[in-house]
């Protein structure tokens, strides 16, 4: 198994802030990855990183043995938490976009999921609600052949309906030997796809752990463990 | 990529920019007919309406060109440094391509802009004679410019006129970039950030010349007194001459250092929320 992302020492400030300390990481190809931890722990800063997003203050981040910039965006595929697409445009004009510019857009699986959903892509993004224009959004991160796909809070905001048409697409749509980082504080809708947990709290890593380890050795649910360790 | 930025940004900014500048077409022909219809600007009762119609209708042209300026600025701000920027910061693309694929599209309608409110103009005040004249002598401007008898001054204007959008262009680019370094209140830090560049830049300029002018002045005097040729002519154009130099340098040496700003911001600076 293959190390998809490597950081050694990784620090990032803002200002006098620290939200990330010194931090060492080390994630193998082909799992799903739960990037857990509280509001502010430093789980969406870690992710920027990953996308060239920031720069960070210490230490050295490799993706695929890259540092973050032209390379690493060829092979990651990234979902914010916040809706990136321009509400002017059409559905069928992300499409367009997304094929042109990555080598690795599955212009026939997006069209087939857009179909699924019943999603018209001649429809304008401001006429579709808040929930479908996040759908249209994984959609188009999902359909790409990514090594790495960087999910930053993908079912916080939308209904429990939602939630699950989320996790089953990110289930279905990527290759195994991708890797998928999942970001979210929302442990029990996720934990049952995942195969692997990192857990973060105020920019250090408090666990790294296979899930199974967890509930074998530990006797313990992702979730209950989660609220031990995050324990106000 | 840089085509295909550039096809993208081409694709967004037209359909706005085309509808506005045609509705500014629209209000230059209804206003010209207005006037007419008025009986002209000459001294009658309606005078008074035909010349608020007309300033009014050069100040909507006015506000179109500023507007383009505006439109293609703010679109560099928002597909870069606001939520869209998560989709267009991870393009693989690099920061140049993604500089200059956006900055051909603005210098494209930057420039158009300029031609557009030549039209606009000509609708608005021009008779057909003036019209056929000016289509008459226009050829005749043009071949002039490359007779040998033209100053270099001239060619340095024409120089000038063509970095304009450019140089613009790049700056309001700066300015984003600029803008996107504060933590709060972005679009305003930007076009604070405009306003102050501009301030700066002129005051430069000013000490610029007010430094080098006298020198220029005497150069030129001197250069002539060795070739014993006196003329009040020759000299002052010669310093015009250097002075232009002096100011087209300077834009360049500006819009030079705004791009690596820009281009440093995008690869280290980045700061989306």
């Amino acid at each position: 198994m293959s190390t998809i992302l490597q950081c050694e020492n990784l620090s990032k400030r803002y200002g006098a802030r620290t939200a990330l300390d010194n931090i060492s990481l080390k994630l193998d190809s082909g799992r799903i990855i739960g990037l857990l931890g509280p509001n502010g722990s430093g789980k969406s800063t870690l992710i920027k990183l990953i996308n060239d997003l920031l720069s960070p203050t210490a230490g050295t981040l490799l993706i695929d043995g890259h540092a973050p910039g032209l390379e690493t965006k060829k092979i990651v595929s990234y979902l914010p938490e916040r809706t990136y697409l321009d509400e002017n445009l059409k559905v069928s004009s992300y499409i367009s976009y997304f094929a042109d510019f990555y080598g690795d857009f599955d212009t026939s699986r997006a069209l087939d999921m857009l179909q699924r959903l019943d999603i018209d892509p001649d429809l304008r993004i401001k006429t579709l609600s808040k929930g479908t224009q996040e759908k249209v959004q994984l959609i188009l991160v999902m359909s790409r052949r990514a090594r790495l796909y960087c999910l930053d809070e993908p079912i916080a905001g939308v209904d429990p309906a939602a939630r699950d048409y989320i996790l089953s697409t990110i289930i279905n749509n990527y290759d195994e030997n991708a890797t998928i980082l999942i970001s979210t504080h929302l442990i029990s809708d996720v934990e049952n796809i995942l195969d692997e947990v990192v857990f973060i709290q105020n920019g250090h890593i408090r666990l790294q752990a296979q899930v199974d380890d967890i509930r074998c050795n530990q006797g313990n649910s992702i979730d209950g463990l989660f609220r031990e360790v995050f324990k106000c | 990529m840089l085509k295909k930025i550039f096809k993208y940004e081409w694709k967004t900014i037209c359909p706005l920019l085309l509808a506005v500048h045609g509705v500014g077409l629209v209000i230059a022909v209804i206003c010209r007919i207005g006037i007419r219809l008025m009986d002209g600007l000459d001294g009658n009762d309606n005078s008074l309406m035909a010349i608020l119609l007309m300033m009014a209708a050069v100040m909507a042209i006015g506000c179109i060109v500023a507007y383009t300026y505006f439109y293609t600025g703010y679109r560099f701000y928002k597909s870069v440094f606001t939520q869209q920027g998560y989709l267009t910061n991870t393009l693989p693309v690099t920061a140049d391509q993604l500089i200059w694929g956006k900055g051909f599209t603005a210098v494209i309608w930057v420039s158009l802009n300029f031609l557009w409110a030549v039209i606009a103009l000509i609708i608005l005040i021009a008779s057909p004679s003036d019209v056929s004249e000016i289509l008459h002598e226009l050829p005749k401007a043009i071949a002039s410019l490359f007779s040998r008898d033209t100053p270099a001054f001239v060619w340095l204007a024409v120089l000038s006129t063509l970095l304009t959008p450019f140089s613009m262009t790049i700056q309001i680019y700066a300015s984003a970039a600029i803008g996107n370094l504060f933590m709060g209140h972005k679009l305003l830090a930007t076009i604070g950030s405009f306003f102050g560049i501009s301030f700066i830049q002129q005051i430069l300029g000013l000490v610029i010349l007010a430094i080098c002018g006298p020198h220029l002045t005497r150069i030129t005097y001197q250069a002539q007194e060795i070739e014993g040729n006196i003329s009040y002519y020759t000299p002052v154009l010669n310093t015009m001459n250097l002075m232009m130099i002096l100011t087209l340098a300077f834009s360049v040496i500006c819009a030079v250092g705004f791009y690596f700003l820009c281009r440093y911001v995008l690869d280290h600076k980045l700061n989306l929320e």
